[in-house]
């Protein structure tokens, strides 16, 4: 068969299908797919913000009724200022906003669910890189387009069976996003005598990881398979652009842990549902009686198998935006990416490494104590990557010139938040200073900073350069960049402000202000500025989706490589054709993915699948 | 112009930050534990180190951020990276954060590995949905067996104390754990039903509570008690009498101090220190009053003990409180509630 | 999958580039090696085995929290006796002869002999069939004789264990008919039917781990052969 005949062959039966289902619904496309993993997590990420303005109003309410109920000892029973300070606390207790605890409980589980796994695991990973690994690296489509399918309707089922869980009987599961046994595997044990969740809203949980395991599972092997397998020609590994290492390394990732996790999740339903005791012990006395059908299990157990999931989880969610972070940087700054090696090695360094420190979750769970010392310095050690990434990211911003375009605004907040996310790991990683910060709001300071936002800010800013190559058009420049400021200063503040929190030694998830140093100025403070900016940063949010909607409607006409990028995606229409490249004819690529201000080029950029002549015999070797 | 606000924005982000932990006083909780001060010693020294860090890597971004902004008619270095370099940081950053790391492995092993101290007041700590209930040995020294099936609710029988173990006897439990300071204390941390967590903030101490599992962590107290705030007048020669003058109540009452019953007040030290107890029957929160370089201070001996880990809907009012007692008070204590 | 797939398979794309690339093999400084894809292993073999690799974490997990439990009891019970070794080992011995005839399927599929190879598969399949039918037989006399009170962990991880790989071994009994059927029927090529293989050699790999790991350490001779 001919060259021509290969490009005829592939046009021939990668067609679009004609109905629209099959073409826009249960589409094998994976620029559709892609595009499905978006909304999806843009969807999710809506409804967990709002949960998290919900759960953020109600703690400030508390905090304001610990305050009143103060004063209140203070006062007479029955005088004016008693009856006036009575009458504000019984409305604050009625405020629509209000949660009995155990609901407080379910809506911070169902919160902490929604944005790691449909969220932070979904858009960088099923969105962008569905769309543009395959692009990016001059492929038709994922290796495996049914599969790939496949994964997404699968995740989109474990999506319904998660929301599922609000409205069954018993409610929302409310044993935390990472839903330690026992109280996840034992029904009685949410509360004694309460009669409140603990049905199947933690089955509908379990299920719904479950069924997401598969689905990753699923996609990772795509993922790696199309890297490997399906490059065009001359598109050598050490010419990848970043992104693609990075979605290739969390693919591995995701194929090595979530498998891990399958087992967590299946062991956890067997001990809820048939009477096994892998995780809980014998005579358990739970709702003023002792358990009598479970026996000899061990709690930790589920702590190690979820955590050896959970920290390479936690690399998932943030490597594709260090990928995107270094290919925008070196974009918008006009420069090769500094130590384009040294950030392959870091990006499989974190990989690996990230494998061997799941105990620093641990430190104070009774685990071995000597254990706790290894992964203790493993962890320290699985900084230095992230450090190096950070210094080369800065070297590859140093001596460029930069535009400060929107995409660029995201990225620079990515490392700038990077930065401050990953020192509290610093304090963390020590097992000696976890005893202190360990269950409080510092690390909840710590991994929001760092996976929360950090992660979404490239999520900001794969779509803000990625939406004029999908949909032809740009998205508005003001509003983006209104967008980005508001944001960037609204979580840096809360975030912040919860490492405070945390070093006066506030504990997380707490529903009520029962302590006295929980109800002192300070902390009712810090708590009433985290909720009043949660909620500015929140409805700054809405920016966002104005700008997605007018831009998609009215939004200035793209070219196909607005952004003088030099990767492949830019080397096709805007939006790419079914077959992502003009008739199915894939490039052919003779530059590295960095290619900026080569000396004595013609342009400023040299892009991957220009003739090798565009780049002047005189400029330096590349890297 | 966007370059601008950036630099502004991140200034003022290093100086917010640096800020709300400079001026956050105090910058930690009080302290009353010996190997906390290590703790703290530790955590300090990463925040000095960190927040170099942290201001050097943000200020840079905005120095690059400037210096290198587009402008016409300049064009980019074609700078590729520079091994040199890349060997300098990693071998810099892996040095540090290692080094950093090894610091702070003395504590641990003080409180995890070394050998517990030789005979130190034990004290049982149980964990139930949503309460701590703490069981001392009596005189003996020595706590009764426990199995679960001696679990009695309706005598308050929670811990599962073998009712016919000799060694129990005298056993004793409260809901609130009081311990001396100055002595070595070792707290056996467990759970009867799901997962909590053992965490005092001024101890520096925090440990799971493990159903199927008991954690032995020693301690010592090393305070009587933590500075609450300096008195105005001079009430000893009335403290000495065992006097509460009503000039003091208002004084407490001013500062927030309030309490539903009653107090109690002894010398601890005729004419320089009294223990103030407030609410003696119900929660019972001890306080010092210290005659120091001429003038009365107020101390608290009294503290939270949160719930770490998520229990359930109640995790967030599983409190208990540990009172810290001189020697004597302590020896005091043992006898009284010994039955 | 198979035609979308088909369409970028580098089995398709390799010998295109071979036409119009140049005769000889690429200079080892050459920046590209490949054809017009860098890597001749097929895609579904090269999907397959990252399957295992993920899957043998899943049943390494497992073995895992049975270890773990196992370790953390002083006592652990040992359950079996001669009679459920020999009744082990007879299973063991099925997959293993199941293994063969999958050897010998993949190889006659890869010399072109449609029918032999079919027939080799199905062969496969029914020793998988025979290997569920011992299994859940053993099983149903495992749960008759189970004590009263709580499930003892060591039946928790036996059902456990043996129950996911079983569920493998159902898989693999529709995967290996259908895609003998369909190899017979024309649809598939050989390498679906080595793909499979590489599969069904799997599922037999983690038997050989579940079987010294579950039975034999579990096991104390002197019991006999009763029950
Ligand atoms: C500089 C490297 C980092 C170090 C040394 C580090 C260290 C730690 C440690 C020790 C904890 C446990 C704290 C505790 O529960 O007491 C922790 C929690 C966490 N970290 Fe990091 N971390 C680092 C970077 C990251 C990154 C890059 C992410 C995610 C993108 C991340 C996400 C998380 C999450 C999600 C948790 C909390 C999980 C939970 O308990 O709910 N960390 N980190
Ligand atoms: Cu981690």
């Amino acid at each position: 068969m001919s060259s021509e005949a290969a490009a005829e062959h592939a046009v021939h039966v990668h067609q679009a299908p004609t109905n629209p289902i099959w073409r826009y619904v249960f589409s094998t496309d994976h620029k559709v797919i892609g595009i499905q993993y978006w909304i999806l997590a843009l969807v999710s990420a809506f409804v967990g913000m709002g949960l998290s303005v919900w759960f953020r109003l109600h703690l400030l309410n508390q905090g304001h009724v610990a305050q009143l109920t103060d004063q209140l000892s203070l006062l007479v029973e029955g005088s004016a200022d008693y009856n006036a300070i009575k009458a504000k606390i019984d409305a604050l207790q009625t405020a629509w906003y209000h949660m009995e605890p155990s609901q407080y409980l379910g809506i911070l589980t169902m919160h902490g669910t929604i944005l790691v796994f449909m969220v932070l695991t979904t858009a960088p990973m099923g969105g962008f890189g569905n769309y543009f690994l395959p692009i990016q690296v001059g492929a038709l489509d994922m290796a495996f387009p049914r599969l790939n399918m496949l994964s997404f309707w699968l995740t989109f089922l474990s999506f319904v069976t998660l929301m599922a869980a609000f409205f069954v009987p018993g409610g929302s599961p409310n044993a935390g996003w990472t839903g330690y046994p026992p109280l996840s595997a034992v029904p009685d044990s949410q509360g004694n005598g309460y009669q409140g969740p603990g049905g199947w809203g933690q089955d509908l949980w379990v299920l719904s990881i479950a069924i997401f395991c598969f689905a990753s599972l699923v996609g990772a092997i795509n993922f790696i398979v199309t890297t490997l397998d399906l490059r065009t020609k001359g598109m050598t590994l050490m010419r990848m652009p970043l992104t693609c290492w990075a979605w290739f390394v969390t693919a591995i990732l995701a194929l090595l842990s979530f498998a891990v996790l399958l087992v967590a999740g299946l062991l956890l339903l067997l001990d809820r549902n048939l009477g096994t005791s892998f995780y809980v012990p014998g005579d358990l006395f739970v709702s003023n009686k002792l358990l009598v059908d479970h026996k000899g299990g061990s709690p930790l157990l589920f702590q190690h198998l979820f955590w050896f999931f959970g920290h390479p989880e936690v690399y998932i969610a943030i490597v594709p935006g260090m990928g995107l972070a270094s290919h925008l940087l070196s974009s918008f700054a006009r420069k090769p990416v500094f130590g384009y090696r040294a950030m392959v090695y870091a990006i499989f360094g974190i990989g690996v490494l990230g494998f061997f420190v799941w105990g620093h979750h641990m430190f104070q769970s009774g685990m071995s104590p000597y254990v706790a010392v290894a992964f203790s310095v493993m962890t320290m050690v699985v900084g230095v990557p992230s450090a190096i990434k950070t210094f080369n990211w800065l070297g590859t911003i140093w001596g460029g010139n930069i535009r400060f375009q929107s995409p660029m605004l995201y990225a620079l907040g990515f490392v700038s938040l990077f930065v401050t996310g990953g020192i509290g790991g610093i304090f963390l990683g020590q097992n000696a200073v976890d005893i202190y910060f360990h269950d409080t709001y510092f690390v909840v300071g710590h991994f929001h900073m760092i996976m929360g936002v950090a992660a979404i800010f490239g999520m900001f800013a794969g779509t803000v350069y990625w939406f004029p190559k999908v949909t032809g058009k740009m998205m508005n420049e003001p509003l983006s960049q209104a967008h980005f400021w508001c944001t960037f200063l609204g979580v840096n503040v809360i975030f912040i402000v919860m490492h405070l929190m945390g070093l006066e030694g506030h504990p997380r998830r707490y529903s009520g202000f029962a302590f006295e140093f929980l109800s002192s100025d300070y902390m009712v403070r810090m708590h009433t500025i985290v909720t009043h900016t949660a909620i500015f940063t929140a409805s700054a949010q809405v920016l966002f989706l104005i700008n997605l909607v007018y831009s998609l409607a009215a939004g200035k006409k793209a070219g196909d490589n607005p952004w003088e990028s030099t990767s492949l995606e830019w080397a096709t229409t805007s939006p790419p054709p079914f077959e992502n490249f003009k008739d199915g004819v894939l490039p052919e690529v003779h530059h590295g993915p960095y290619e900026y201000s080569v000396p004595d080029a013609a342009k400023d950029y040299i892009m991957q699948h220009d003739p090798p002549e565009a780049r002047p015999a005189t400029a330096p070797a590349p890297h | 112009m966007t370059p601008v606000i950036f630099v502004l924005v991140i200034l003022g982000l290093v100086v917010g930050t640096v800020a709300g932990f400079a001026l956050k006083a105090p910058l930690l909780p009080d302290l009353i534990t010996e190997h906390g001060r290590i703790i703290d010693q530790q955590l300090v020294l990463t925040l000095y180190i960190t927040g170099a860090i942290f201001a050097i890597a943000q200020l840079g971004l905005a120095y690059l951020i400037y210096k290198h902004r587009h402008r016409d008619g300049v064009k980019a270095s074609y700078l590729q990276g520079s091994t040199k370099l890349e060997y300098t940081w990693t071998v810099a950053t892996l040095v540090l954060f290692v080094g950093l790391n090894l610091m702070g492995q003395g504590v641990w092993a003080q409180m995890h590995l070394n050998e517990k101290p030789a005979r130190p007041v034990n004290i049982e700590v149980t964990a139930m949905q949503f309460k701590w209930i703490f069981r001392y040995p009596g005189k003996d020294g020595n706590l009764g067996a426990r199995a679960a099936e001696y679990i009695n609710p309706a005598e308050g029988n929670y811990v599962g104390k073998d009712p016919d173990d000799a060694n129990g006897d005298d056993d004793f439990q409260l809901l609130s754990m009081s311990v001396p300071y100055g002595i070595p204390v070792v707290v056996d941390i467990r759970s009867i039903d799901v997962l909590h967590g053992f965490a005092v903030r001024e101890m520096r101490l925090k440990q799971d509570a493990v159903p199927g599992l008991s954690v032995n962590i020693p301690f010592t107290v090393e305070k009587d008690g933590t500075l609450e705030f300096p008195l105005s007048g001079n009430y000893a020669a009335d403290l000495d009498k065992g006097e509460l003058p009503d000039a003091l109540k208002h004084e407490l009452n001013a500062n927030k101090l309030v309490w539903k019953d009653k107090a109690s007040l002894r010398a601890l030290e005729p004419g320089r220190v009294w223990r103030l107890t407030l609410d003696p029957d119900s929660i019972n929160r001890p306080y010092l009053v210290k005659l120091e370089n001429g003038r009365l201070n107020l101390y608290r001996s009294w503290y939270e003990l949160a719930c770490m880990e998520l229990c359930g809907y109640g995790h967030y009012q599983m409190r208990s409180q540990v009172n810290v007692l001189s020697p004597v008070e302590y020896a005091e204590f043992v006898e009284k509630n010994s039955p | 999958m198979s035609e979308a797939t088909a369409a970028v398979a580098p089995a398709e794309a390799a010998p295109a580039a071979a036409a119009h690339g140049p005769a000889h093999a690429p200079a080892k400084d050459d920046p590209w090696y490949g054809g017009r894809h860098p890597f001749a292993i097929d895609s579904k073999k090269f999907g397959m085995w990252l399957f295992i690799a993920s899957d043998s974490i899943t049943f390494a997990a497992i073995l895992f929290a049975y270890t773990y439990v196992r370790l953390s009891d002083p006592d652990w019970p040992l359950v079996f006796n001669a009679g459920s070794v020999a009744l082990s080992t007879l299973m063991t011995f099925v997959l293993l002869t199941s293994s063969l005839t999958m050897v010998l399927g993949v190889a006659a599929a890869n010399a072109g002999k449609r029918k032999q190879a079919a027939l080799w598969t199905f062969a496969t399949a029914l020793g998988g069939l025979a290997f569920i039918v011992i299994h859940a037989w053993e099983w149903s006399h495992v749960i008759h004789g189970l004590p009263e009170g709580p499930l003892p962990l060591m039946w928790c991880a036996f059902f456990t264990a043996t129950g996911m790989h079983m569920l493998h071994v159902t898989v693999g009994f529709f995967y290996l008919t259908i895609v003998g059927l369909a190899y017979l029927g024309g649809k598939f090529k050989p390498i679906d039917i080595e793909v499979a293989g590489l599969y069904w050699h799997f599922v037999d790999l983690v038997w050989m781990f579940v079987f010294p790991m579950i039975y034999l350490m579990s096991t104390d001779m002197t019991k006999g052969f009763g029950h």
